[in-house]
């Protein structure tokens, strides 16, 4: 569980550092929540440490848009090899995966992200193999379609 | 595969690679300043929640999580209201009451929340998971389309809870179809 501070830090500072210290001690705190809440849902295909920094990544969006940090304000004050989070393929994804219907944006996050096997997420959602495969492939319709109108794909 | 299957798996590879990258990284740097201070925070609420009776995997902890869940539903079917210190955060406290299965129409949204103080978020999907409408902001636990609102005979609604911060704390999701 420490490498959510080390992974948060670490990601802000890359990103220019748009985030005070007390936003990521609070950030973290809800890290360790999610993280607690969700993990039933890890099966350990990755390290945790791994499956754990998907969650910091994506809490971190989602504090810099509840506080309405634009990208462009970060890139003017992002050293020359920072990147800002806009640039960040996760951030795109997730942002495209937000618009799906959770249970579809969950399906597709466990197969693409973690990689597991369509019988384990079954399994997590006590769902036949089938419906979860017709919501994968279902999704990512969709998500190819908000994709391509958001210009997300490379 | 497909051009576009290539193109989509790429940028799934890309955030894989970012995610890894980043973790390997944490994993090589040293400390940060505060991180004991998390940990022990974090160690300070697997207690209250095991002392909560969160579902857990030690053995111990079934039955207190067993007991909680009778209490609790005694508390929501059965007790009064409860106040904004009794809730717990997740899914558990949003229940999407109609539609829901088979209905004549869609003429009204119901959830039933033990959340205070918060603004919900209602989307309506149909079966391929395409965003049919949402509501954003709602403060009542009901609401009502208006008769231009065009909705498929089979939907997917789900509601999220939002504090004052717009953090979603809570979600609840259900089906239905016209009869």
């Amino acid at each position: 569980m420490r490498c959510i501070p080390r992974v948060l830090a670490l990601h802000n500072r890359r990103s220019g550092s748009p985030l005070a210290r007390e936003d990521l001690e609070d950030l973290a705190q809800e890290t360790f929540s999610t993280v607690w809440q969700r993990l039933d849902e890890y099966r350990g295909s990755a390290r945790l440490e791994t499956w754990v920094t998907r969650f910091c990544l994506l809490g971190y969006q989602n504090v810099l848009r509840r506080k309405g940090r634009r990208p462009q304000a970060l890139e003017e004050t992002a050293l020359p090899d920072q990147r800002s989070t806009e640039s960040h393929p996760l951030t795109r994804l997730h942002a495209a995966l937000a618009k799906l219907e959770s249970r579809a944006a969950r399906t597709i996050e466990m197969r693409a992200l973690d990689q597991l096997p369509f019988e384990e997420i079954a399994a997590t959602f006590g769902e036949p193999v089938g419906t979860v495969k017709n919501r994968y492939y279902r999704g990512l319709e969709r998500l190819r379609d908000i994709l391509s109108r958001r210009g997300g794909l490379p | 595969m497909s051009e576009e299957h290539q193109r989509e798996e790429q940028l799934f590879e890309a955030a894989r690679r970012e995610i890894a990258e980043l973790s390997d990284a944490a994993r090589e740097s040293g400390p940060e300043p505060g991180e004991d201070a998390l940990v022990d925070a974090f160690r300070e609420r697997v207690r209250d929640n095991a002392r909560r009776g969160r579902p857990s995997r030690a053995p111990l902890w079934i039955a207190a999580a067993a007991m909680l869940a009778t209490v609790s539903i005694w508390a929501i079917f059965l007790g009064p209201e409860p106040g904004p210190g009794g809730t717990t955060l997740g899914s558990g406290d949003i229940e999407c009451l109609a539609p829901r299965g088979p209905v004549e129409s869609f003429d009204r949204f119901e959830w039933r929340s033990r959340q205070t103080r918060v603004r919900y978020d209602l989307r309506i999907y149909d079966t391929d998971g395409a965003l049919v409408h949402e509501e954003g902001g709602l403060s009542e636990t009901t609401w009502q389309p208006g008769p231009a609102l065009e909705l498929p005979p089979r939907i997917v609604w789900e509601v999220h809870a939002r504090d004052a911060t717009s953090a979603v704390i809570g979600w609840a999701s259900a089906e239905s179809s016209l009869r």
